[in-house]
């Protein structure tokens, strides 16, 4: 028996769409999040039947997503300069969640700071929990190039975390 | 620590609602009526079974997403992993040699054709995974290309006239992090190695690969 649209919105929308608010706020989500569904309903029926889902859609929000990548950036940017995370702006408590302590601004810096290739391998790791051969079916790369862009990803977070973390101990 | 960090990032951000998911669902599929109908008049049945699925997949939504805090963000530890799912086959490495000579693998104390252990190898293509249980190095060839731009320096190293990635591991960071090796081949093919060893290891062993890559 084929898979069933209803049965894949059933099992993907929620984590599809928390991933992409992640990214890009709530509101930004539910329309990207429709906008995948509806791509992937216009299309459901030329899916192959041996190709898993869950990548597929990922690599339909990532078109998507790749006409926000500057809009992301901008995003991110303005965390680590307010320590406000506009993510959570459309939220009354947004204001109240900035936490002067917390490292989450660095690493929005960070996260700013990488190539958006790289952004969206390790977000679709970190956050849609793909494995490597997933992303590399989602994106249409080669897997070993998803591996060593995700090798690269890591290592850059983890150098600029560790400058920000040394330059804030010679400040203090 | 990095991946804790990530992982943790904007974890607030809370589930979809249900209304959200009914709204979401009526307006992705809202542009085909028309295909929808004609699917419904061809099988009843059918589409009763798909609109009693609507019912039970929105119900479900109420109970959140699959999965609210993902365990970790991290490198596999070095095991014996198929990575070619349906398209790969458990092999000796009699058969992995048989099956494709020109596939790059190591000669030294490390890594070498007498303790490799498990080797999964794909039916689509000449990629292969061998596990060394020995040394924990796993060796990893798949289709793929190396791109250097905006890598430090530090990392980029020639083994053999090849251009090669080398990443020290973090053994102390949460998870532990293997150090890993690409090198791109020739072929168009990367071939990885990972273990949780000093990194000049792993080039030891690349610097040994038959047929030269």
């Amino acid at each position: 028996m084929g898979r069933s649209f209803d049965a894949a919105f059933e099992a993907e929308f929620a984590p599809l769409h928390r991933y992409l608010a992640r990214r890009l706020g709530v509101s930004a989500a539910d329309d990207l999040a429709a906008e995948t569904f509806a791509v992937a309903f216009r299309s459901w029926d030329r899916l192959d039947p041996e190709r898993p889902v869950r990548p597929w859609l990922y690599g339909i929000a990532a078109n998507l997503v790749r006409h926000h990548w500057r809009k992301e950036r901008r995003m991110l940017r303005a965390y680590a300069r307010t320590g406000v995370d506009p993510v959570f702006a459309e939220e009354d408590d947004a204001v109240e969640r900035a936490d002067a302590d917390s490292p989450q601004p660095e690493l929005a810096t960070a996260l700013a700071g990488l190539r958006r290739d790289e952004r969206e391998i390790l977000l679709l790791h970190a956050w849609a929990e793909l494995t490597d051969s997933e992303i590399a079916d989602a994106l249409g790369l080669p897997a070993g190039t998803v591996k060593s862009r995700l090798s690269r990803a890591r290592e850059k977070l983890r150098n600029q975390l560790t400058e920000v973390g040394q330059e804030a101990v010679e400040a203090s | 620590m990095t991946d804790d960090l990530l992982i943790s990032f904007r974890s607030e951000v809370p589930p979809p609602k249900e209304a959200t998911a009914k709204r979401i669902y009526a307006r992705a599929t809202s542009g085909h009526r028309r295909a929808l109908t004609r699917r419904l008049t061809v099988g009843v049945a059918v589409g009763v079974a798909a609109l009693a699925t609507i019912g039970f997949g929105v119900s479900a939504l109420l109970q959140g997403p699959r999965s609210e805090t993902p365990d970790a963000v991290s490198v596999p530890p070095p095991s014996a992993t198929n990575l070619f799912g349906p398209h790969g086959k458990q092999v000796t490495m009699s058969q992995l040699l048989a099956d494709d000579p020109s596939l790059p693998l190591p000669d030294s104390p490390l890594a070498n054709a007498g303790n490799a252990g498990t080797i999964w190898e794909s039916t689509t293509g000449p990629s292969a995974t061998v596990y060394y249980p020995s040394s924990g190095i796993e060796l990893d060839i798949v289709r793929g290309t190396i791109d250097t731009t905006g890598t430090p320096q530090s990392t980029i190293q020639a083994i053999d006239g090849l251009t090669a990635l080398v990443y020290p591991g973090v053994p102390s960071a949460s998870p532990p992090v293997p150090a890993q090796l690409f090198l791109g081949l020739a072929s168009g093919h990367v071939l990885q190695l990972k273990a949780f060893r000093p990194a000049a290891d792993l080039v030891a062993v690349a610097e040994t690969l038959t047929p030269k890559p």
